[in-house]
């Protein structure tokens, strides 16, 4: 890096947090609501941008004509609850992210990597194995939410000895939990009859925004938001315990109880998402990298900024899942792991250089 | 509900007013594994009070540390923090009283120092709010305290040990607090932070804050706190005025080494020469007594040297303010007094001649002689295991117009040493038993 | 049932299925030309025959695992695909099948589950099939290497065949399993009738200008992922035999892809069909494709040309997706084929 862009990023990092947080919020905004649109005109129904802009500006009360009902309904029923979707489920794997690196002190927590993604899967499995989604609508996100918690607690249990988890401790934990849902999730799907159940499992697992409609908006947004705020209020307590349990606690952080809170919120949000949308790599890894990189590693600005940016991240990797090899669709996930599996690796090898990364 | 603070256990002379304690405990107990590593300490500290810990590794300084500060939760006993039961206090109100400086500066995840010192404020500051121009000018004036406000941008990552030693004392400063907990505070720092960081703690002691600091350098220690709690194996040794606590006995019980303790030329402090640790066992040290005959600083080292290789040391007859009598009396040394330029009294000769019989060999220094310590040479006469060091004829010390020289050409040393080295080395070998005589102990001994 | 042999019940139907899904996908590769009419000798044409005109045993045929060599007349048989069985049903006597695969007994798969019904159960585990003691096994493409493998140094007969679903293709399938089980006849008497189904119904659609042929779309929804039938797909077969075009295969897409329900804007289907089993959800899908406004201007929806099809005819890999053709044409064409039955295929005496 030069001198100069080391310089200019010197001096924005020293200013306030509010200012940093305006900044950032300001330039992730415009991003999103851009991504947004965009997304909202790109399809296999070619709708010019005028007519989006014109459909939306209509919803609040502006009429600027020129659309056909076939384009309104197109935009307001198909592509705005994925995109909406799709953006809450940024918002929770960029917060989670953010949330778990600082409680485990560890620039490669990832939701999916340290398997709490892979909790919420097999929470979901289960209770479409156990036919509790046809009965009841929530059973799979509170199933996916048990799951999530469930891995969460069970790495945190294994690899944070003494309240610092090492890096090698903790991924390798993350691939033992993991794994070991995998098996748990194989073994549900050879018990469970071959018929509605199994084929809905097989095609549950393969993830993705397919489909999405405002029902699934309607029930993702609760705990999402309930869940951002959460970590977003505890965020100050987040950059205490990044210098240690001790530390934090000697400046009045209640380490014993929000410890578990910022846990247990970093799974409901993750299981949230995954039930909306199966397992989608690396958002919880690349997203506050980056923006720790931009605007340093106060959470007061890295959370609320995680949200806006995986959101950000996750929309834009659904339109170009949607929108690349038309008529057809690729999974967001790819486009997630094209990203972000070279990053994680470079993050290794980096890390391998440098004893403390940042 | 609050409990009446009690009285510290024993009470000492220091700070003698009755400000209430800022912070106390008594009956302390934590343990691990069911290893007492506190047992039974009883602490109190008032307003504007600066306690040392000090103490072996492992004698529990920083567990005291945190169970007092809350960090960890006692078994048994209690704290108080300005009267309160800090079992009953929450973190956040204990936090904006009390700061403590960790032992070790821990990992610091990009963020710059500005802000780690910032994060001082924190517990004075609503959940909502964010640190504003206050919070800033308070932290970049701690900062400045410290001498690291040039580091306001930098990341804690990139700074040495000691300046995030700094800069983490920095932040408990911003913090404002009552009472200030520091765990080694001098451990990373160069000589000069090393006071600079003391005096400005001794400052703000000064303005009635309380601190509590555990320092392993006990002259640092002595020179700069009002009391010394001397902990070991768990538990108070020792606690008062450096002067009563520091004794080389005590410091031999706690370190297992022997110290002299003396008064610092230069601050009046006391401070202290380790002698060497304690062995026991150890070949030399076999209670075989040695005479020093010297003067005039000639003989400091020697006797230096013979206490650390384990022998029992006295010394001829020095007068007051001879450089040799004050290292005496800082090692502790056994020597006939006379008074300055008053001569050798026959009552003092005898003495002497006292103590000579009573060694197993003796060393005369190269001291030089005159009227007043004449007899010191006279009373070599006829000694057979005496050593002598000698570099330069001795004509160039006799002031006395050729009678020293005479009484010392009567001597019949049975080695003439270059050094206290070389000297050391002699009065071993002469002192060593024979092989027959080892032969015989092994045999008996097996 | 024992709990352990549910279980292996369970995963049998859970492979089965994931090979009927992957099975849908397959492309044909260009097939050998057959004259339709009953030659001299209608095995000459077939690939895989080495010796046409040898009639006897032992005979020799070439799979896909290479050079087999059948010692007697197969009694006991066992295939491990739906397609196979189906086409084995027709060809022998119900009592020369030995065992089956689960999905072959499951109505929701097989068009031959009611004959058998109580027959062993076999999976892919080659100890459980050698259980059975069968002379042959026929098996599918989608059959691992080591797997055939290990059975045929077992000792046992092994086939490699593929499945076709165009028309010409099927008509070979027949040929060549019946002159394996040496039922040469009777496969010539099947081949006929199924090529006379065929024949019948072209006559009718074949004349239809295109402009005529309704746009058709085979969409199916599990999971909310929506799955079409492209170019070389099963459905598109039978979209394009029944005289329809499949928008599909139109808009580029192969096999069975995921695709977007604004697709299906784009598309502009006249006509819908849903090739799943109603306990997988196809009414809802139906309701859900009726009842969402973005997709009240699609011909389809408008017109409420919505239908719930039967997957096994729709999907299958034998023959009987003739039956599905004739379904859909009666669909398509329902003036051309009012009052017509279609009825099941004949089985051997």
């Amino acid at each position: 890096m030069g001198i100069f862009a080391r310089k200019a990023i010197g001096s924005y990092r020293t200013a306030s947090v509010t200012a940093r947080l305006a900044v950032g919020a300001g330039a992730l905004g415009v991003l999103v609501l851009s991504a947004a649109i965009a997304s909202l005109a790109l399809g296999p129904l070619g709708i010019p941008v005028s007519h989006v802009a014109a459909i939306v500006l209509d919803r609040v009360g502006i009429d600027v004509a020129d659309f056909t009902i076939t384009e309104k309904l197109v935009v307001e029923q198909l592509r705005a609850p994925r995109i909406l979707v799709g953006g809450l489920v940024g918002m929770a794997l960029g917060v989670s992210g953010a949330a778990l690196q600082g409680l485990f002190r560890n620039p490669m927590a990832d939701p999916g990597i340290i398997g709490v993604s892979a909790g919420g899967a097999t929470g979901a499995v289960l209770s479409i194995a156990l036919g509790l989604n046809t009965l009841f609508f929530l059973a799979l996100p509170l199933f996916s939410f048990a799951g999530a918690m469930g891995a969460a607690f069970l790495v945190y249990g294994i690899a944070a000895v003494g309240g610092r988890v090492s890096m090698p401790t903790l991924l390798l934990a993350g691939v033992a939990v993991s794994s070991f849902l995998g098996a748990v999730v194989s073994a549900v799907i050879v018990m469970v009859p071959a018929d509605a159940a199994l084929r809905e499992i097989l095609f549950w697992l393969a993830g993705g925004l397919d489909g999405r409609t405002w029902e699934h908006v309607r029930i993702a947004v609760g705990p999402i938001l309930v869940g951002v705020a959460i970590i977003t209020l505890l965020s100050r307590d987040l950059n205490l315990l990044m210098l240690g349990d001790e530390e934090a606690r000697s400046l009045g952080v209640r380490v014993r109880l929000v410890r578990p809170l910022i846990l247990a919120t970093a799974a409901l949000v993750t299981g949230t998402a995954v039930a909306f949308s199966g397992t989608i790599a690396f958002v919880g890894l690349v997203v506050p990298h980056m923006l720790r990189l931009l605007f340093g590693p106060d959470h007061r600005v890295l959370i609320p900024l995680s949200a806006a940016g995986g959101a950000l991240f996750v929309v834009v990797a659904d339109t170009i899942a949607r929108t690349a090899v038309q008529p057809t669709e690729l999974r967001v996930g790819i486009i997630t792991a094209l990203v972000g599996a070279p990053f994680f690796l470079f993050l290794l090898i980096r890390n391998k250089r440098q004893a403390e990364a940042f | 509900m609050t409990e009446q603070c009690p009285a510290p256990a024993r009470d000492s002379r220091s700070a003698g007013t009755d400000s209430p304690l800022a912070l106390a405990a008594r009956d302390l107990v934590y343990e691990i594994d069911g290893t007492r590593i506190i047992d039974g300490v009883a602490i109190g500290a008032r307003r504007g009070e600066f306690i040392g810990l000090i103490g072996p590794n492992g004698a529990g300084k920083t567990t005291l540390l945190k169970t007092v500060s809350g960090l960890l939760k006692q078994q048994d006993g209690a704290v108080w923090l300005q009267g309160t039961d800090l079992g009953e206090m929450s973190a956040g109100d204990v936090a904006k009283v009390l700061a403590m400086l960790p032992q070790l500066t821990p990992y610091t995840f990009g963020f710059t120092a500005l802000e780690v010192v910032m994060m001082g404020r924190y517990p004075h500051m609503g959940r909502f709010q964010v640190e504003g121009a206050a919070e800033r000018r308070l932290a970049i004036e701690a900062m400045r305290l410290t001498e690291t406000d040039a580091f306001v941008e930098r990341t804690v990552a990139s700074l040495s040990g000691g300046e995030r030693q700094r800069v983490f004392l920095a932040r408990a400063l911003a913090q404002q607090p009552k009472v200030l907990l520091l765990d080694e505070p001098t451990a990373n720092l160069d000589v000069q932070y090393q006071l600079k960081a003391l005096d400005l703690v001794r400052s703000l002691v000064g303005e009635g804050m309380t601190a509590i600091a555990a320092i392993h350098d006990l002259p640092l220690a002595a020179r700069y706190c009002h009391r010394l709690v001397l902990m070991s194996k768990g538990r108070v040794l020792a606690e008062g005025t450096p002067e009563t606590v520091l004794t080389p006995q005590n410091i031999e019980e706690a370190f297992g080494v022997r110290a002299v303790v003396y008064p610092d030329p230069l601050t009046g402090a006391l401070t202290l020469s380790l002698v060497g640790p304690t062995h026991p066992d150890e070949a030399t040290a076999r209670g075989v007594r040695v005479h020093v005959v010297c003067g005039g600083g000639t003989g400091g080292r020697m006797m230096y040297e013979l206490l650390r290789a384990g022998f029992e040391v006295t010394a001829g007859v020095l007068g007051a303010g001879d450089t040799d009598r004050r290292a005496a009396d800082i090692m502790g040394v056994e020597y006939v007094p006379a008074p300055a330029f008053g001569g050798i009294d026959d009552d003092a000769h005898a003495a002497h001649l006292g103590l000579l019989d009573a060694a197993e060999v003796v060393v005369l220094c190269e001291t030089p002689f005159g009227a007043n310590n004449l007899r010191n040479l006279e009373a070599l006469r006829g000694r057979s295991r005496l050593l002598t060091i000698q570099t330069r004829p001795f004509a160039e010390r006799d002031y006395t117009g050729g009678e020293a020289q005479r009484l010392f050409d009567g001597l019949a040393p049975i080695a003439r040493c270059a050094g206290p080295d070389e000297a050391l080395a002699a009065i071993d070998e002469t002192t060593r038993p024979s092989e027959s005589d080892r032969e015989g102990a092994s045999e008996k001994g097996t | 049932m024992h709990p352990a042999i549910r279980s292996a019940v369970f995963l049998t139907v859970g492979i089965v299925l994931a090979l009927a899904i992957a099975a849908c996908g397959g492309s044909s590769p260009a097939s050998t030309p057959v004259p339709p009419p009953p030659a001299p000798n209608p095995f000459a044409a077939v690939a895989g025959i080495v010796d046409p005109d040898n009639h006897g045993w032992p005979r020799e045929v070439e799979g896909l695992n290479g050079r087999i060599t059948i010692a007697a007349k197969p009694q006991r048989i066992v295939t491990l695909s739906v397609g196979h069985d189906e086409m084995t049903y027709a060809l022998v006597p119900a009592d020369r099948v030995v065992a089956v695969g689960s999905a072959t007994k499951n109505p929701s798969y097989s068009n031959v589950a009611h004959l058998a019904r109580d027959l062993p159960t076999i999976s892919r585990e080659p100890e459980v099939i050698l259980a059975q003691n069968p002379d042959i096994m026929v098996t599918s493409p989608f059959v691992k290497v080591e797997i055939v493998e290990s059975l045929s140094n077992a000792g046992l007969t092994v086939v490699q065949t593929s499945l076709e679903n165009d028309p010409q293709a099927r008509i070979n399938n027949i040929l060549f399993l019946g002159y394996i089980y040496g039922e040469e006849d009777r496969a010539v008497e099947l081949a006929a009738e199924v090529q006379a189904r065929f024949d019948a119904l072209q006559a009718v659609v074949a004349a239809k200008p295109d402009s005529a042929r309704p746009r058709v779309l085979s969409a199916t929804r599990y999971s909310d992922k929506l799955y079409t039938a492209g170019a070389g797909s099963t459905e598109g077969g039978i979209i394009d035999g029944a005289g329809g075009v499949n928008v599909a295969a139109l808009a580029g897409l192969e096999r069975n892809p995921i695709i977007s329900l604004e697709s299906i804007i784009a598309m502009a289907p006249e006509v819908i069909l849903i090739p799943q089993p109603l306990e997988f959800g196809a009414e809802e899908f139906r309701q859900d494709l009726l009842d969402n406004p973005a997709l009240a201007e699609v011909p389809a929806i408008a017109d409420r040309r919505v239908y719930l099809v039967s997957g096994i005819l729709y999907t299958t890999l034998s023959f009987w997706n003739l039956r599905g053709t004739e379904d859909l044409a009666k669909i398509l064409w329902p003036e051309d084929f009012a009052g017509k039955e279609f009825g099941p295929f004949s089985f051997p005496e």
